[in-house]
């Protein structure tokens, strides 16, 4: 139930007036140990095709980052051949229903050489996601914002989970990689401050160590501050019928016979 | 209804009726849309800006996509002062459009009023939400030219109705009918409050289309005077003039004169039905208009008194949540009281002067208590049963007078017989007094936020209290001259019986 006029980047460079928020103020509640600086986009960019990267279909731009495709062995592989998955470059696309458009379930862009990870909006359908061997120094903070339904990730084993170890079921360093598995709900977790969505909105997961906060039902808009939908025929009907039988009654009772002055 | 010749009530028809009804409800249905916009000023204000937590909430076209200002007190003061360039639009539009509707047809001015304020309020309200444009140049133009065309419809409807209701039972009949204010500060509260939760959008939406059907009905229902019908000359017209015989001229104490002048008219009446139309240019010019006895003091009076008056509409829900810490709702509610005042107050005291044949009496004895009841209801305790009661009768000294200036007096300054010859002087007279009533209205607006920020609560009731006695001293010359001749006329009866 979003509203949905502006498509926003997630990533502030495109966000004209507010300067970005120091990262004290950040909804994010844990940070990557790395300095993160969104400036310095090497992968994905803007999906909009904004912010000077081409403009290109998400799926290609994500997919096909780095030359090569998915190898059967990896780990994206065995998820792509288990789920009956299409390999398309770097990604496992699938669909789960024939009239749904085809959505990355898995993006294998290990040994890519990457250093910067910006932005991989294209792939937040995505249940796996392998970044390993590649000598990054820098992962930005929103990078997986979104990424709902990401149940693994394999990172090159100096970078720290998203979100941080609580945001994980399991984190494990094997083979020079860390495995990040099972992402847990910033909404619910126990020992933790609890998720204060504004009135009228819910928390609800929105990638790891990220949340969000959607209208609750039957509201909807901006801050959440509109409920239900206006009954334009209930209130316009009578006020337009009675408008015109009252115009007719007035005009039949008062100015038919009226001399003009 | 037959017309017949006694009774108070019996000689009005039913043309007088839906007259009457058409002219308020006109202003009821603007009143409501002002209303309408003072009510949805906190969700106006929550759309134009980021939310105000700590952490900011993602999605951001949910939370914080929304910038032209950072935080909600930058949008409550503009919203402040878009209220004061409406007034001030607003008066500037009454000089004018006073001065158009003489010469215009009443009924096309006043519909071209109603609907083109609809269709700006529209445009402001729910257009650019629905389009998601804010943008403050474009609101404050937008605003303006409300004020402009909003402008249009009091002198209109003051103009109509003292076409149809003649001196007699003026006071009372325009007493009553000035309640249209109140009532449609009810009615806009009203429907705010329904349609506000699905978004403020619809709060604007549903008032512009009562208000442009509201234009519709009064383009095809509207007599703007009895002529039209052919109803004035005889019998309907008679109370107008045949008022003259037993009572003094509100307005002016050349008795004899009169009279002839009347009788002359009539009879010239008869032969040419269609004046008017033949001498059109008979309508007042502004300045012509601004000379006639009694404009400039009734006028800088009601600006004294419509300050004050509308600093209530404006600040009165604020003061009673900021100062006795009420909530919205109850301050909401409670603030009603004052318009309640306001209604009996116009009406009992229009009936008083009806029967003194006086107004500046009723009046400076009105604005006396006015004085007596604001230093009243500034130390007034924290209970809302007492408040309310002050607050109603505040509203009875001050909103009594107030809609007593507007309505009947402007009416008689517009039907004086120093005017005989030109009748076209209606809407131009309600205009400037209740132009000049808003200027003053608009500068108050400033003040009053100045004099609470700077000085505190009880420092804008002793400017209210200051106020209210400029305008006693505004009509003293008029009092003078009033009382005199009442004295006049009790020392000839005296002296007759």
């Amino acid at each position: 139930m979003h509203f949905s006029w502006k498509h926003r980047p997630t990533t502030s460079p495109q966000t004209p007036p507010p300067p970005p928020p120091p990262l004290a103020l950040r909804w994010r509640r844990r940070h990557h140990s790395l300095p993160t600086k969104s400036t310095a986009v090497t992968v994905g960019g803007d999906y909009r095709g904004g912010g000077g990267s081409s403009t290109v279909h998400p799926l290609v731009s994500v997919c096909e980052l780095c030359s090569g495709t998915v190898l059967n062995g990896t780990e994206v592989g065995q998820l792509c051949s288990s789920s009956a998955g299409r390999i398309d470059g770097r990604c496992c696309l699938k669909n789960d229903n024939t009239s749904d458009p085809e959505r990355i379930i898995g993006l294998d862009l290990s040994n890519c050489s990457l250093t910067h990870i910006g932005d991989l909006q294209g792939a937040s359908t995505a249940l796996m996601v392998d970044l390993s061997l590649n000598p990054i120094v820098n992962v930005s903070d929103t990078a997986f914002q979104g990424f709902i339904e990401l149940n693994h990730l394999i990172l090159p084993q100096d970078i720290v989970c998203p979100g941080g170890n609580t945001s994980w079921g399991k984190v494990e360093v094997k083979q020079g990689k860390r495995l990040c598995e099972g992402q847990k709900s910033m909404c619910n977790q126990t020992g933790q401050l609890s998720v204060n969505c504004p009135e009228n909105s819910l928390c609800a997961p929105y990638g790891p160590g990220f949340f969000e906060c959607s209208c609750a039902d039957n509201y909807h808009g901006y801050k959440c501050l509109r409920e239900g939908e206006f009954p334009a025929l209930q209130v316009f009907g009578p006020l337009g019928a009675s408008t015109v039988v009252i115009s007719v009654l007035l005009w039949v009772t008062q100015r038919r016979k009226a001399k003009a002055l | 209804m037959p017309p017949s010749c006694c009774g108070y009530l019996s000689q009005y028809t039913h043309h007088h009726l839906i007259a009457f009804l058409l002219t308020f409800f006109s202003y009821v249905l603007l009143h409501a849309s002002r209303k309408t916009f003072s009510n949805v000023k906190v969700s106006i204000s929550a759309q134009w800006t980021p939310s105000v937590l700590n952490e900011s909430l993602s999605p951001g076209e949910t939370w914080r996509d929304n910038h032209l200002f950072e935080d909600e007190k930058q949008a409550t003061l503009f919203l402040g002062a878009l209220d004061s360039i409406f007034l001030f639009s607003y008066a500037v539009g009454l000089y004018l459009s006073g001065v158009i509707g003489d010469r215009v047809n009443l009924r096309y001015v006043l519909c071209f009023g109603l609907c083109g304020s609809a269709a700006v309020e529209f445009v402001f309200g729910t257009l650019t939400e629905w389009l998601h444009i804010y943008n403050i140049y474009l609101y404050c133009g937008l605003w303006v030219l409300n004020g402009l065309l909003q402008s249009a419809v009091w002198p209109c409807v003051v103009a109509v109705m003292g076409n149809w209701f003649g001196k007699t039972g003026r006071g009372f009949v325009f007493g009553l009918w000035s309640a249209c204010a109140s009532v449609g500060n009810i009615l806009g509260a009203f429907l705010a409050s329904s349609v506000l939760k699905y978004g403020y959008e619809y709060a604007f939406l549903v008032t512009s289309v009562v208000q442009f059907a509201g234009g519709v009905v009064v383009f095809f229902g509207l007599l703007t005077s009895p002529k039209e019908v052919g109803l004035c000359l005889e019998s309907e017209l008679g109370p107008v003039e045949t008022d003259t015989d037993s009572h003094q001229p509100l307005m002016s104490d050349e008795e004899d004169e009169v009279e002839v002048e009347v009788y002359a008219r009539r009879h010239h009446s008869i032969q040419q039905p269609d004046e008017p139309l033949a001498e059109p240019p008979q309508a007042i010019g502004f300045c012509q208009a601004f000379c006639l006895p009694g404009v400039l003091p009734y006028s800088l009076a009601y600006a004294c008194l419509k300050l004050v008056n509308y600093s209530f509409f404006f600040w009165l829900p604020f003061y009673l949540s900021n100062n006795y810490g009420w909530k919205e709702a109850e301050a909401d509610r409670l603030s009603v009281w004052y318009d309640v005042g306001g209604i009996i107050g116009g009406t009992v005291q229009g009936l008083i002067s009806d029967f003194m044949g006086k107004r500046a009496p009723v009046l400076a004895t009105s604005l006396a208590l006015a004085m007596g009841a604001l230093v009243g209801y500034s130390r007034s305790p924290n209970d809302q049963v007492i408040n309310a009661a002050l607050l109603a009768a505040t509203g009875f000294f001050i909103g009594g007078p107030s809609n007593m200036i507007s309505s009947a007096i402007s009416a008689d300054l517009g039907r004086q017989d120093a005017l005989r010859g030109s009748q076209e002087a209606l809407a131009t007279v309600t205009g400037i007094v209740d132009g000049t009533g808003s200027m003053g209205a608009a500068g108050g607006q400033y003040l009053v936020s100045l004099i609470e920020s700077k000085l505190g609560w009880m420092c804008v009731f002793y400017f209210f209290i200051v106020m209210t006695g400029g305008s006693i001293v505004f009509i003293t010359p008029l009092l003078f001259k009033e009382v005199r001749a009442m004295w006049r006329d009790r020392q000839a009866l005296r002296r007759q019986l």
